[in-house]
């Protein structure tokens, strides 16, 4: 189960991405939510890419079930050390954006005031 | 290749950035509510130790176990979903609870404004709704004395007294004058520019960073300016300015409103001190004629207090027995007029009846439906009784001059016919019948001349001889007559005042009077009774009983009261005129009162008579002191 959290966590961001587009009327109402959205896309992108990196490996049963597969030995080369430093500067960003949209904060994000 | 330093590097910018947001919410906890910054802190965790897991285990410390996207990796997105979920439905929740405060605080101050009269109660509860909903803090509102005047501080919060009782404001050198002239909100930066030396103190004293300014408009007329300050270096939003409107807005028509009230209030005291306090009785009453208002000039006339007759039909102001007229007469021509006005008796609270000339007017609303009934009253008894002395003395003068004017003619005739009488009879053998015939002509004729000069008595305006008269003397003289003329059965009383002041008149009409009075008397008891002479000294007002034409002073009074039959009512209003007798045709010539009357107006007096049927009679003659 090398690659499980991976795409367990990237479900989720999808589940989480689908959430949104469907509540996308409540985030045009919630404006404090705005700065928060981009760090969030970038962890999509940081786990997309982790994910995306193992496809090429094996097929997606090996990577779920069989955590010592023989796909993945064969990982490397440089897509997938693009796909990797993609992950890492996406979740880096995400977190200086996240930093930024916290400091730039003037008001609760739910805003007792009109 | 890329090495593995550039993989570090931005796992080590992850977790510095990472601190740096905990940090960061850290520091600013308050501006966060408790879910979004619980899950914001979990993120930066995370993303902590996403980074620390992913240094070491690319740092060759640990081994390589994909620790980061293993474990942490998945509460990642988890923690983001629970962020997008419960920001917006807490976000959703404040605002509602924000939206119920703010409509909860207008509607209480709706209530209060509909409510509340004083203009200054008005405006400090706008000021101090205001600055609470807002959290600022200062908050005033600002008019101007005059329309261009300076502005003044009416009521505030946040300022102390001494500064607010100072502030004046010259036109348009401000934000809350340049509002005011434009009617239109305005807000400003207070750090920017350079400010007004008034406002730069201010600012300074509260440490305010921006400030706005409201117009308070009511019928597109500006009455003030609301002027809001706040510290914490925020422009004010849209809602915030659209909040403070709403307030201005109420707070505008609330002033309006009270001071409208008060120009009505003021004016209705006015109407009712003029309508409490006039001399005439004011009456109001409802379409079914219950009072509805009493003044106290009506308290006055009938004695009833306003309180006693509220809501009462006003039919207790008319005698029980003229009630029948009120609806048979007044009401329909009130009906068919609108108006109806006249004279007509009515009654107090202690039974005393009494005329009183009534002005009643129908009053319509807009729509001509009947609101009430105005009835202004006046007590008009005394001028009635005037009215008809005044009446009475005219037809006396009208009838004695006629009868004067007759009785002269008849005098000329009466004094041929005398002296020719005379010439025949001294011409005849007295004994012989023609002789006898003679002396009763020349008789009939010297009774006539003397009726003609009786009747001249009533046309003199004028006493025929004018000197101090003591009426005692002569009202003893009359008495010691009258002893021997009237039946012995008639008890003749005497009450004389010892020290009767003298009138100037005519002792020998004086004496007539007397006579006179005292043979209607005697023809009134018959056979027996008693005859009370009184003489009194009294003074004379024009307002007594006598009514007007007497000249006030000292006077005196002689009473002559009998116990005979008594004059009817009916009869008393004519028993002065001429010719009028209540003893048929038993020899009465109806001149007897007529000529006391005329005798007594002569000498500047009053007469009056006071019976009823079966009393006796009582004559009182006032005649001023000579």
């Amino acid at each position: 189960m090398q690659q499980f959290g991976e795409l367990l966590a990237l479900g989720l961001c999808v589940v989480t991405v689908l959430y949104v587009l469907m509540h996308r009327h409540v985030f045009r109402d919630v404006p404090t939510l705005k700065p928060f959205l981009l760090p969030f896309i970038l962890v999509v992108v940081a786990f997309a890419a982790t994910v995306v990196e193992a496809i090429p490996t094996g097929d997606i049963a090996q990577i779920i079930f069989w955590e010592e597969s023989p796909a993945a030995t064969q990982r490397g080369g440089w897509p997938s050390e693009v796909l990797n430093l993609l992950e890492h500067m996406a979740y880096a960003g995400s977190v200086i954006l996240l930093a930024l949209a916290i400091w730039r904060r003037r008001t609760a994000p739910t805003g007792s005031h009109p | 290749m890329i090495p593995k330093a550039v993989i570090i590097a931005l796992d080590a910018v992850t977790i510095a950035f990472a601190l740096t947001a905990g940090v960061g919410l850290l520091a600013r906890w308050r501006r966060f509510n408790r879910a979004s910054g619980g899950l914001l802190l979990a993120l930066a965790v995370l993303a902590v130790a996403w980074g620390t897991a992913n240094v070491l285990e690319w740092g060759g410390i640990l081994p390589k176990a994909d620790i980061a996207e293993d474990v942490f990796g998945p509460l990642v997105p988890v923690a983001w979903l629970f962020l997008f979920i419960l920001v917006p439905e807490q976000q959703a929740k404040q605002r509602l609870r924000g939206t119920v405060d703010r409509l909860g605080a207008l509607h209480r101050l709706a209530t209060d404004l509909v409510t509340t009269t004083s203009p200054q109660a008005i405006m400090d509860e706008v000021v101090t709704e205001a600055a609470r909903l807002l959290d600022l803090p200062v908050v005033a509102i600002l008019t101007p004395d005059d329309h261009a005047g300076p502005l003044k501080v009416r009521a505030s919060v946040g300022m102390d007294e001494t500064t607010a009782e100072s502030l004046c404001l010259e036109p348009n050198r401000n934000l809350s004058s340049q509002a005011l002239g434009r009617g239109t909100p305005l807000q400003a930066s207070l750090i920017d520019g350079p400010l007004p030396d008034q406002t730069a103190a201010l600012v300074h004293l509260y440490g305010l960073t921006n400030a706005a300014a409201i117009p308070l408009l009511a019928d597109g007329r500006a009455l003030g300016a609301l002027a809001a300050g706040r510290a914490d270096n925020r422009r004010f939003t849209d809602a915030e300015i659209r909040l403070l409107q709403t307030l201005c807005a109420h707070a505008a028509g609330a002033i309006q409103n009270a001071r409208l009230l008060g120009r009505v209030a003021e004016s209705e005291a006015k109407y009712r001190a003029i309508v409490e306090n006039a001399q005439a009785a004011i009456i109001v009453v409802d379409a079914y004629r219950h009072v509805l208002f009493w003044n106290r000039g009506a308290e006055r006339l009938f004695g009833w207090a306003a309180e006693e007759v509220s809501d009462h039909h006003v039919d207790f102001i008319y005698p029980e027995d003229r009630r029948p007229d009120v609806i048979r007469h007044i009401l329909p021509a009130l009906q068919r007029d609108g108006t109806w006005s006249g004279e007509f008796p009515a009654v107090r609270k202690n039974g005393e009846t009494f005329t009183a000339f009534f002005s009643l007017s129908r009053v319509f609303d807009s729509h001509g439906s009947v609101i009430c009934t105005l009835g202004i009253l006046s007590d008009v008894t005394e001028r009635v009784r005037l009215r008809e002395q005044l009446f009475q003395a005219q037809k006396m003068e009208t009838l004695g001059t006629l009868a004067g004017g007759i009785a002269h003619d008849f005098n000329n005739l009466l004094t041929a016919i005398l002296g020719s009488a005379t010439l025949l009879r001294d011409s005849l053998t007295p004994g012989s019948d023609d002789y006898e015939s003679a002396t009763s002509i020349e008789q009939a004729a010297r009774r006539g001349t003397q009726l003609g000069e009786q009747l001249m008595d009533l046309s003199r305006r004028e006493p025929a001889r004018v000197e101090p008269v003591n009426l005692n003397p002569i009202i003893r003289e009359a008495v010691r007559l009258l002893r021997r003329t009237l039946p012995s059965q008639i008890e003749l009383v005497t009450n004389l005042a010892p020290h009767l002041r003298s009138i100037r008149g005519d002792p020998g009409q004086m004496h007539q009077v007397l006579m006179n009075l005292a043979v209607n008397a005697r023809d009134a008891m018959g056979q027996a009774g008693t005859l009370t002479i009184v003489t009194e000294n009294v003074n004379l007002t024009d307002d007594g009983p006598f009514g007007d034409g007497i000249r006030p002073g000292p006077g005196v009074q002689l009473t002559l009261s009998d116990t005979g039959a008594g004059v009817p009512p009916d009869e008393q209003a004519h028993i002065f005129e001429p010719f009028v007798t209540t003893k048929g045709n038993e020899g009465g010539t109806g001149l007897g009162l007529s000529t006391v009357y005329a005798i007594v107006t002569r000498h500047g007096g009053r007469i009056t008579l006071e019976s009823a049927p079966g009393q006796g009679a009582t004559f009182r003659i006032l005649l001023p002191a000579g």
